[in-house]
Protein backbone atom coordinates (compact mmCIF):
# COMPACT_ATOMS: atom_id res chain seq x y z
CA UNK A 1 0.00 0.00 0.00
CA UNK A 2 2.60 2.26 0.84
CA UNK A 3 4.72 1.95 -2.35
CA UNK A 4 1.63 1.94 -4.27
CA UNK A 5 0.99 4.86 -2.89
CA UNK A 6 4.45 7.16 -2.98
CA UNK A 7 4.85 5.72 -6.75
CA UNK A 8 2.69 8.71 -7.71
CA UNK A 9 1.24 6.68 -10.26
CA UNK A 10 -1.72 8.30 -12.08
CA UNK A 11 -3.05 5.05 -12.77
CA UNK A 12 -7.10 4.68 -13.29
CA UNK A 13 -7.85 1.32 -12.52
CA UNK A 14 -6.00 1.92 -9.20
CA UNK A 15 -7.82 4.14 -6.75
CA UNK A 16 -5.29 3.92 -3.94
CA UNK A 17 -2.65 5.29 -6.81
CA UNK A 18 -4.67 7.33 -7.73
CA UNK A 19 -5.71 9.00 -4.71
CA UNK A 20 -1.57 8.72 -4.04
CA UNK A 21 -1.17 12.14 -6.04
CA UNK A 22 -1.65 14.00 -3.44
CA UNK A 23 -2.78 17.56 -4.53
CA UNK A 24 -4.40 15.88 -7.92
CA UNK A 25 -8.37 16.28 -7.71
CA UNK A 26 -9.99 13.85 -9.70
CA UNK A 27 -12.89 16.11 -9.58
CA UNK A 28 -10.85 17.87 -11.58
CA UNK A 29 -10.04 15.25 -13.50
CA UNK A 30 -6.78 14.92 -13.11
CA UNK A 31 -5.71 18.68 -13.10
CA UNK A 32 -3.93 20.20 -10.03
CA UNK A 33 -6.25 22.02 -7.87
CA UNK A 34 -8.05 22.00 -4.73
CA UNK A 35 -10.28 18.83 -4.11
CA UNK A 36 -14.51 19.95 -4.68
CA UNK A 37 -16.42 19.52 -1.76
CA UNK A 38 -20.03 18.46 -2.21
CA UNK A 39 -22.63 21.24 -1.90
CA UNK A 40 -23.81 22.42 1.80
CA UNK A 41 -27.53 20.51 2.25
CA UNK A 42 -29.68 23.56 3.33
CA UNK A 43 -32.62 21.59 3.68
CA UNK A 44 -32.21 22.14 7.58
CA UNK A 45 -31.41 25.99 7.17
CA UNK A 46 -34.54 28.01 8.87
CA UNK A 47 -36.33 29.44 5.78
CA UNK A 48 -39.50 31.21 7.95
CA UNK A 49 -42.92 30.05 8.21
CA UNK A 50 -43.84 27.74 9.75
CA UNK A 51 -41.08 26.36 11.82
CA UNK A 52 -39.45 29.81 12.45
CA UNK A 53 -42.01 32.80 12.22
CA UNK A 54 -40.11 35.86 11.97
CA UNK A 55 -42.11 38.48 12.30
CA UNK A 56 -41.11 42.18 10.40
CA UNK A 57 -38.26 43.11 12.79
CA UNK A 58 -36.87 40.13 12.80
CA UNK A 59 -36.96 40.21 8.77
CA UNK A 60 -35.35 43.76 8.99
CA UNK A 61 -32.55 42.79 11.13
CA UNK A 62 -32.03 39.71 9.38
CA UNK A 63 -31.58 41.77 5.65
CA UNK A 64 -29.85 43.98 7.70
CA UNK A 65 -26.75 40.97 8.51
CA UNK A 66 -27.36 39.84 5.20
CA UNK A 67 -26.14 43.15 3.53
CA UNK A 68 -23.07 43.01 5.90
CA UNK A 69 -22.03 39.61 5.44
CA UNK A 70 -22.10 40.22 1.61
CA UNK A 71 -19.65 43.61 1.87
CA UNK A 72 -17.42 41.80 3.60
CA UNK A 73 -17.46 38.62 1.45
CA UNK A 74 -17.36 41.08 -1.84
CA UNK A 75 -14.58 43.49 0.27
CA UNK A 76 -12.58 39.84 -1.25
CA UNK A 77 -10.83 41.38 -4.59
CA UNK A 78 -10.68 36.88 -4.79
CA UNK A 79 -14.22 36.42 -4.08
CA UNK A 80 -16.70 36.04 -7.66
CA UNK A 81 -20.09 37.37 -8.19
CA UNK A 82 -22.32 36.02 -5.51
CA UNK A 83 -25.48 34.44 -6.92
CA UNK A 84 -27.19 34.03 -3.74
CA UNK A 85 -26.84 34.15 0.46
CA UNK A 86 -29.23 31.70 2.02
CA UNK A 87 -30.01 32.16 6.14
CA UNK A 88 -28.58 29.85 7.96
CA UNK A 89 -29.16 30.72 11.20
CA UNK A 90 -29.87 34.05 12.28
CA UNK A 91 -30.45 35.70 15.21
CA UNK A 92 -30.33 39.71 14.90
CA UNK A 93 -28.22 41.38 15.69
CA UNK A 94 -26.64 39.30 17.33
CA UNK A 95 -25.37 36.78 14.96
CA UNK A 96 -26.26 35.89 11.38
CA UNK A 97 -25.10 32.67 9.55
CA UNK A 98 -25.18 32.52 6.15
CA UNK A 99 -24.36 30.35 2.91
CA UNK A 100 -22.90 32.28 0.42
CA UNK A 101 -23.26 30.79 -2.99
CA UNK A 102 -20.76 32.24 -5.50
CA UNK A 103 -21.89 32.64 -9.23
CA UNK A 104 -18.29 30.92 -10.57
CA UNK A 105 -15.76 28.89 -8.67
CA UNK A 106 -13.40 31.32 -6.74
CA UNK A 107 -10.43 31.38 -8.96
CA UNK A 108 -7.15 32.24 -7.30
CA UNK A 109 -6.10 31.99 -3.02
CA UNK A 110 -6.39 29.40 -0.86
CA UNK A 111 -9.96 28.98 -1.72
CA UNK A 112 -9.60 28.59 -5.32
CA UNK A 113 -12.16 25.81 -6.78
CA UNK A 114 -14.74 26.73 -4.26
CA UNK A 115 -17.93 27.67 -5.28
CA UNK A 116 -19.55 28.44 -1.35
CA UNK A 117 -18.16 30.05 1.91
CA UNK A 118 -19.82 30.29 5.09
CA UNK A 119 -20.20 34.82 6.06
CA UNK A 120 -20.90 35.51 9.85
CA UNK A 121 -22.02 39.04 10.65
CA UNK A 122 -23.69 40.77 13.16
CA UNK A 123 -22.60 42.73 16.44
CA UNK A 124 -19.06 41.12 16.17
CA UNK A 125 -16.49 41.22 13.44
CA UNK A 126 -17.48 39.81 10.06
CA UNK A 127 -15.93 36.70 8.37
CA UNK A 128 -16.19 34.31 5.75
CA UNK A 129 -14.69 30.71 5.76
CA UNK A 130 -14.47 28.00 3.92
CA UNK A 131 -17.43 25.04 4.29
CA UNK A 132 -14.70 21.78 4.05
CA UNK A 133 -14.54 21.02 7.70
CA UNK A 134 -18.47 22.97 8.72
CA UNK A 135 -21.11 21.53 6.96
CA UNK A 136 -24.20 23.01 8.67
CA UNK A 137 -24.68 26.40 10.67
CA UNK A 138 -23.51 25.46 14.36
CA UNK A 139 -20.23 24.04 13.06
CA UNK A 140 -20.42 26.91 10.84
CA UNK A 141 -20.68 28.98 14.51
CA UNK A 142 -18.04 27.02 16.03
CA UNK A 143 -15.16 27.47 13.44
CA UNK A 144 -15.84 31.54 13.96
CA UNK A 145 -15.62 31.08 17.46
CA UNK A 146 -12.35 29.54 17.14
CA UNK A 147 -10.88 32.16 14.45
CA UNK A 148 -12.47 34.63 16.69
CA UNK A 149 -10.25 32.91 20.05
CA UNK A 150 -7.33 32.32 17.77
CA UNK A 151 -7.21 36.30 17.29
CA UNK A 152 -8.22 37.32 21.07
CA UNK A 153 -5.45 35.38 22.42
CA UNK A 154 -3.18 36.15 20.34
CA UNK A 155 -4.02 39.94 20.37
CA UNK A 156 -3.65 38.98 24.41
CA UNK A 157 -0.14 37.67 24.12
CA UNK A 158 1.10 39.90 21.66
CA UNK A 159 1.46 37.67 19.44
CA UNK A 160 1.98 37.83 15.64
CA UNK A 161 -1.36 38.79 14.45
CA UNK A 162 -0.10 38.41 10.51
CA UNK A 163 -0.99 34.71 10.78
CA UNK A 164 -4.74 35.93 12.66
CA UNK A 165 -7.83 36.58 10.64
CA UNK A 166 -7.30 39.73 8.89
CA UNK A 167 -9.63 41.85 11.50
CA UNK A 168 -9.02 45.48 11.03
CA UNK A 169 -8.61 47.19 14.09
CA UNK A 170 -6.05 47.87 16.47
CA UNK A 171 -5.34 44.38 18.47
CA UNK A 172 -5.94 45.40 22.16
CA UNK A 173 -6.99 44.31 25.23
CA UNK A 174 -10.05 45.79 25.70
CA UNK A 175 -10.75 44.18 21.91
CA UNK A 176 -9.49 40.97 22.23
CA UNK A 177 -11.85 40.90 25.89
CA UNK A 178 -14.85 42.01 23.97
CA UNK A 179 -14.27 39.41 21.40
CA UNK A 180 -13.64 36.37 23.82
CA UNK A 181 -17.22 37.63 25.57
CA UNK A 182 -18.58 37.12 22.37
CA UNK A 183 -17.69 33.88 21.74
CA UNK A 184 -18.75 32.61 25.05
CA UNK A 185 -22.51 34.15 24.77
CA UNK A 186 -22.31 32.56 21.07
CA UNK A 187 -21.10 29.07 22.84
CA UNK A 188 -23.70 28.78 25.41
CA UNK A 189 -26.18 30.52 23.73
CA UNK A 190 -26.37 30.84 20.22
CA UNK A 191 -24.78 27.31 19.13
CA UNK A 192 -26.95 24.73 20.66
CA UNK A 193 -30.02 26.47 18.88
CA UNK A 194 -27.84 26.57 15.48
CA UNK B 1 -35.82 32.63 35.24
CA UNK B 2 -37.06 31.34 32.51
CA UNK B 3 -38.41 33.16 29.48
CA UNK B 4 -41.17 32.20 26.93
CA UNK B 5 -43.86 33.96 24.48
CA UNK B 6 -45.40 35.79 27.04
CA UNK B 7 -42.75 37.60 28.70
CA UNK B 8 -42.94 41.05 28.03
CA UNK B 9 -39.56 43.75 28.96
CA UNK B 10 -37.05 44.89 27.26
CA UNK B 11 -36.15 42.12 24.83
CA UNK B 12 -38.91 40.51 24.60
CA UNK B 13 -38.91 40.00 20.53
CA UNK B 14 -35.63 38.64 20.69
CA UNK B 15 -36.75 36.53 23.33
CA UNK B 16 -39.45 35.22 21.88
CA UNK B 17 -37.51 34.11 18.60
CA UNK B 18 -34.93 32.26 20.99
CA UNK B 19 -37.50 30.73 21.84
CA UNK B 20 -39.18 29.69 18.47
CA UNK B 21 -35.18 28.64 17.56
CA UNK B 22 -35.24 26.58 20.51
CA UNK B 23 -38.59 24.77 19.57
CA UNK B 24 -37.17 24.49 16.04
CA UNK B 25 -34.32 22.75 16.73
CA UNK B 26 -35.13 20.77 19.89
CA UNK B 27 -33.13 22.58 22.09
CA UNK B 28 -34.66 22.69 25.80
CA UNK B 29 -35.44 26.20 26.52
CA UNK B 30 -32.69 27.66 29.07
CA UNK B 31 -33.39 28.56 32.52
CA UNK B 32 -31.60 31.81 32.65
CA UNK B 33 -32.19 34.54 30.49
CA UNK B 34 -29.72 35.08 27.41
CA UNK B 35 -30.79 38.39 26.46
CA UNK B 36 -30.10 39.57 29.71
CA UNK B 37 -27.20 38.55 29.81
CA UNK B 38 -26.22 39.56 26.30
CA UNK B 39 -27.73 42.57 27.19
CA UNK B 40 -25.08 42.68 30.29
CA UNK B 41 -22.51 41.96 27.75
CA UNK B 42 -23.39 45.19 26.18
CA UNK B 43 -23.49 47.36 28.94
CA UNK B 44 -20.07 46.08 29.87
CA UNK B 45 -19.01 46.83 26.14
CA UNK B 46 -20.02 50.43 26.39
CA UNK B 47 -17.59 51.27 29.46
CA UNK B 48 -14.31 50.60 27.25
CA UNK B 49 -12.41 52.39 24.69
CA UNK B 50 -13.33 51.88 20.95
CA UNK B 51 -10.53 52.31 18.74
CA UNK B 52 -12.30 52.81 15.67
CA UNK B 53 -15.39 50.42 16.56
CA UNK B 54 -15.12 46.38 16.77
CA UNK B 55 -18.70 45.68 16.68
CA UNK B 56 -22.03 46.73 15.21
CA UNK B 57 -20.39 47.37 11.71
CA UNK B 58 -17.96 49.88 13.18
CA UNK B 59 -15.07 47.92 11.81
CA UNK B 60 -15.72 48.77 8.37
CA UNK B 61 -15.71 52.10 9.28
CA UNK B 62 -12.26 52.33 10.32
CA UNK B 63 -11.28 50.63 6.65
CA UNK B 64 -12.89 53.24 5.22
CA UNK B 65 -11.42 55.61 7.42
CA UNK B 66 -9.78 58.11 4.50
CA UNK B 67 -7.56 59.59 7.64
CA UNK B 68 -6.05 56.78 8.29
CA UNK B 69 -4.82 56.56 5.11
CA UNK B 70 -3.94 60.20 4.98
CA UNK B 71 -1.69 59.55 7.72
CA UNK B 72 0.02 56.61 6.08
CA UNK B 73 1.01 59.07 2.64
CA UNK B 74 2.31 61.84 5.03
CA UNK B 75 4.20 59.35 7.68
CA UNK B 76 6.08 58.16 4.76
CA UNK B 77 6.97 61.55 3.27
CA UNK B 78 7.94 62.93 6.82
CA UNK B 79 5.27 65.22 7.37
CA UNK B 80 4.04 65.24 10.72
CA UNK B 81 0.89 63.00 11.11
CA UNK B 82 -1.88 64.10 12.10
CA UNK B 83 -3.85 61.74 14.79
CA UNK B 84 -6.44 58.58 13.33
CA UNK B 85 -9.36 60.08 13.13
CA UNK B 86 -13.17 58.15 13.06
CA UNK B 87 -14.06 57.92 9.62
CA UNK B 88 -17.48 59.10 8.85
CA UNK B 89 -20.25 56.38 8.35
CA UNK B 90 -21.00 55.11 4.99
CA UNK B 91 -17.42 55.17 3.56
CA UNK B 92 -16.51 52.12 0.96
CA UNK B 93 -13.26 51.07 2.00
CA UNK B 94 -12.72 50.15 -1.36
CA UNK B 95 -12.50 54.04 -2.76
CA UNK B 96 -8.89 54.72 -3.09
CA UNK B 97 -6.60 56.65 -6.12
CA UNK B 98 -5.94 54.77 -9.64
CA UNK B 99 -1.78 55.57 -8.83
CA UNK B 100 -0.51 52.54 -7.39
CA UNK B 101 1.61 52.51 -4.46
CA UNK B 102 4.52 50.62 -5.88
CA UNK B 103 4.90 52.78 -8.77
CA UNK B 104 5.16 55.84 -6.92
CA UNK B 105 7.89 54.26 -4.86
CA UNK B 106 10.00 53.42 -7.73
CA UNK B 107 9.73 56.42 -8.55
CA UNK B 108 10.98 57.66 -5.67
CA UNK B 109 12.97 55.76 -4.92
CA UNK B 110 15.11 56.22 -8.29
CA UNK B 111 14.57 60.09 -7.33
CA UNK B 112 16.54 59.64 -4.55
CA UNK B 113 14.13 61.23 -2.27
CA UNK B 114 11.75 60.88 0.43
CA UNK B 115 9.22 58.41 -0.54
CA UNK B 116 5.77 60.02 -1.31
CA UNK B 117 2.54 58.21 -2.15
CA UNK B 118 0.63 59.58 -4.42
CA UNK B 119 -2.11 57.70 -4.28
CA UNK B 120 -2.99 54.36 -2.24
CA UNK B 121 -3.53 51.03 -3.76
CA UNK B 122 -6.86 49.82 -3.90
CA UNK B 123 -7.75 46.06 -3.22
CA UNK B 124 -8.71 45.16 -7.34
CA UNK B 125 -5.33 46.83 -8.42
CA UNK B 126 -3.76 43.59 -8.25
CA UNK B 127 -1.06 44.38 -5.94
CA UNK B 128 0.07 41.33 -3.90
CA UNK B 129 1.90 43.25 -1.27
CA UNK B 130 2.68 40.99 1.95
CA UNK B 131 4.16 40.61 4.85
CA UNK B 132 4.85 37.27 6.16
CA UNK B 133 7.23 37.58 8.85
CA UNK B 134 10.38 37.49 6.58
CA UNK B 135 13.72 37.05 8.63
CA UNK B 136 15.49 39.07 6.51
CA UNK B 137 12.59 41.93 7.58
CA UNK B 138 15.38 43.72 10.04
CA UNK B 139 18.33 43.60 7.88
CA UNK B 140 16.08 45.01 5.43
CA UNK B 141 14.83 48.03 7.34
CA UNK B 142 18.36 49.21 8.62
CA UNK B 143 19.30 49.31 4.76
CA UNK B 144 16.41 51.51 4.04
CA UNK B 145 17.17 53.78 7.22
CA UNK B 146 20.72 53.87 5.96
CA UNK B 147 19.62 54.49 2.55
CA UNK B 148 16.66 57.60 3.62
CA UNK B 149 18.96 58.38 6.32
CA UNK B 150 15.65 58.31 8.64
CA UNK B 151 13.66 55.73 10.88
CA UNK B 152 11.49 53.25 9.94
CA UNK B 153 8.47 54.58 9.67
CA UNK B 154 6.13 53.96 12.77
CA UNK B 155 2.23 54.35 13.51
CA UNK B 156 2.12 57.19 15.43
CA UNK B 157 -1.06 56.27 17.18
CA UNK B 158 -0.38 52.54 17.83
CA UNK B 159 3.13 52.94 17.87
CA UNK B 160 3.25 49.81 15.32
CA UNK B 161 6.19 49.79 13.21
CA UNK B 162 5.10 49.58 9.43
CA UNK B 163 5.56 46.36 7.89
CA UNK B 164 7.92 45.46 5.30
CA UNK B 165 6.20 44.85 2.50
CA UNK B 166 7.58 43.26 -1.14
CA UNK B 167 6.76 45.22 -4.29
CA UNK B 168 7.37 41.81 -5.78
CA UNK B 169 6.11 38.74 -3.72
CA UNK B 170 8.38 36.29 -3.06
CA UNK B 171 6.50 33.95 -4.14
CA UNK B 172 6.67 35.25 -7.54
CA UNK B 173 10.68 35.40 -7.75
CA UNK B 174 10.63 38.71 -6.16
CA UNK B 175 13.68 39.18 -3.84
CA UNK B 176 14.86 40.04 -0.04
CA UNK B 177 16.62 43.43 -1.54
CA UNK B 178 16.16 47.11 -0.66
CA UNK B 179 14.78 48.05 -4.33
CA UNK B 180 11.85 45.49 -3.47
CA UNK B 181 10.21 46.26 -0.75
CA UNK B 182 8.80 49.31 0.82
CA UNK B 183 7.15 50.24 4.14
CA UNK B 184 3.54 49.64 4.41
CA UNK B 185 0.81 50.69 6.77
CA UNK B 186 -0.33 47.42 8.89
CA UNK B 187 -4.07 48.46 8.29
CA UNK B 188 -3.23 48.56 4.68
CA UNK B 189 -1.35 45.13 5.22
CA UNK B 190 -4.35 43.79 6.22
CA UNK B 191 -6.51 45.19 3.42
CA UNK B 192 -4.35 43.59 1.33
CA UNK B 193 -4.69 40.16 3.14
CA UNK B 194 -8.88 41.12 2.56
CA UNK B 195 -8.14 41.88 -0.97
CA UNK B 196 -6.12 39.06 -2.12
CA UNK B 197 -8.25 36.52 -0.48
CA UNK B 198 -5.16 35.41 1.30
CA UNK B 199 -4.94 32.74 4.46
CA UNK B 200 -8.91 32.52 3.51
CA UNK B 201 -8.49 28.95 4.88
CA UNK B 202 -9.17 28.78 8.59
CA UNK B 203 -10.34 25.50 9.09
CA UNK B 204 -6.61 23.60 8.77
CA UNK B 205 -4.76 25.72 10.64
CA UNK B 206 -3.41 23.39 13.77
CA UNK B 207 -4.48 25.87 16.34
CA UNK B 208 -7.91 26.60 14.77
CA UNK B 209 -8.64 23.22 14.05
CA UNK B 210 -7.73 21.39 17.28
CA UNK B 211 -10.08 24.46 18.94
CA UNK B 212 -12.99 23.87 16.42
CA UNK B 213 -12.67 20.31 16.42
CA UNK B 214 -12.44 20.50 13.10
CA UNK B 215 -9.31 18.16 10.45
CA UNK B 216 -6.02 19.63 10.62
CA UNK B 217 -4.11 19.66 7.14
CA UNK B 218 -3.05 16.66 6.68
CA UNK B 219 1.11 16.16 6.32
CA UNK B 220 2.09 14.45 3.11
CA UNK B 221 3.11 11.02 3.28
CA UNK B 222 4.35 8.92 4.94
CA UNK B 223 2.63 11.40 8.39
CA UNK B 224 -0.43 11.33 6.46
CA UNK B 225 -0.79 7.47 7.52
CA UNK B 226 -0.53 8.37 11.15
CA UNK B 227 -3.69 10.73 10.92
CA UNK B 228 -5.01 8.08 8.74
CA UNK B 229 -4.89 5.49 11.52
CA UNK B 230 -6.42 7.75 14.06
CA UNK B 231 -9.07 8.47 11.22
CA UNK B 232 -10.37 5.01 11.41
CA UNK B 233 -10.05 4.52 15.21
CA UNK B 234 -12.23 7.55 15.44
CA UNK B 235 -14.50 6.47 12.43
CA UNK B 236 -13.64 9.65 10.46
CA UNK B 237 -12.23 7.18 7.62
CA UNK B 238 -14.90 4.55 6.30
CA UNK B 239 -13.67 1.44 5.69
CA UNK B 240 -16.82 -0.21 4.07
CA UNK B 241 -15.25 -0.34 0.50
CA UNK B 242 -11.93 0.38 -0.79
CA UNK B 243 -12.85 3.33 -2.77
CA UNK B 244 -14.02 5.16 0.89
CA UNK B 245 -10.57 4.18 2.77
CA UNK B 246 -8.24 5.07 0.11
CA UNK B 247 -10.22 8.34 -0.72
CA UNK B 248 -10.73 9.45 3.29
CA UNK B 249 -7.10 8.74 4.23
CA UNK B 250 -6.25 11.39 1.62
CA UNK B 251 -8.51 13.29 1.91
CA UNK B 252 -10.51 13.43 -1.52
CA UNK B 253 -14.10 12.81 -2.43
CA UNK B 254 -14.88 8.65 -2.98
CA UNK B 255 -17.28 7.64 -6.06
CA UNK B 256 -19.70 7.67 -3.29
CA UNK B 257 -19.58 11.20 -2.07
CA UNK B 258 -19.14 12.64 -5.27
CA UNK B 259 -22.73 10.45 -6.45
CA UNK B 260 -24.23 11.52 -3.36
CA UNK B 261 -23.66 15.23 -3.76
CA UNK B 262 -24.29 15.03 -7.60
CA UNK B 263 -28.31 13.20 -6.48
CA UNK B 264 -28.29 15.77 -3.38
CA UNK B 265 -27.94 18.88 -6.14
CA UNK B 266 -30.45 17.26 -8.32
CA UNK B 267 -32.66 17.37 -5.43
CA UNK B 268 -32.34 21.22 -4.60
CA UNK B 269 -33.00 21.75 -8.02
CA UNK B 270 -36.06 19.15 -8.31
CA UNK B 271 -37.26 17.68 -4.72
CA UNK B 272 -38.99 15.00 -7.10
CA UNK B 273 -35.74 13.86 -8.55
CA UNK B 274 -34.64 10.50 -8.19
CA UNK B 275 -31.60 8.77 -9.33
CA UNK B 276 -32.03 7.24 -13.00
CA UNK B 277 -34.03 10.19 -13.87
CA UNK B 278 -32.22 12.87 -16.48
CA UNK B 279 -29.82 14.64 -14.93
CA UNK B 280 -31.21 18.69 -14.61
Amino acid sequence: MLAAASSGENNVNNPLAQAGGFFVSRASNGNLGRRMNPPIDISAFPTGEPEISYDAEDLAGLEALKADARAHTESWASAPPIESLVLAFGVAPIVGVFLVRFARPIARGDLTGAAEMWAVAGDLPSMCFETDDARVPSDALRLYCAIAEDWAETALAGGDMSECYPIPVEPTQELAEMLLDRVAFLRKEMIPLA
Amino acid sequence: MSFDDTTNGDGSALQRLLNLLGRASGTPLPANDPMAEYQAMIARDARLPKTGGLFGGDYARFMADAAARSDARDAMSGVSPSPIEAAEPNQQWRSGNDVSLDRALLDSQSNGGAIVDRGLAGPMDGAEFLEVGNPANPRLRREWERKYGRPWPMDPTTGQRYHVAHIKALADGGTNTLDNIRPMHPAEHIAEHIANGDNARWARRAGIARAFGGAVARSELPLAIISGLTGIISGRTRTDTFDNFANDLFGMPSKEDQRKAFENWQRQIDPDWKPGNLAI
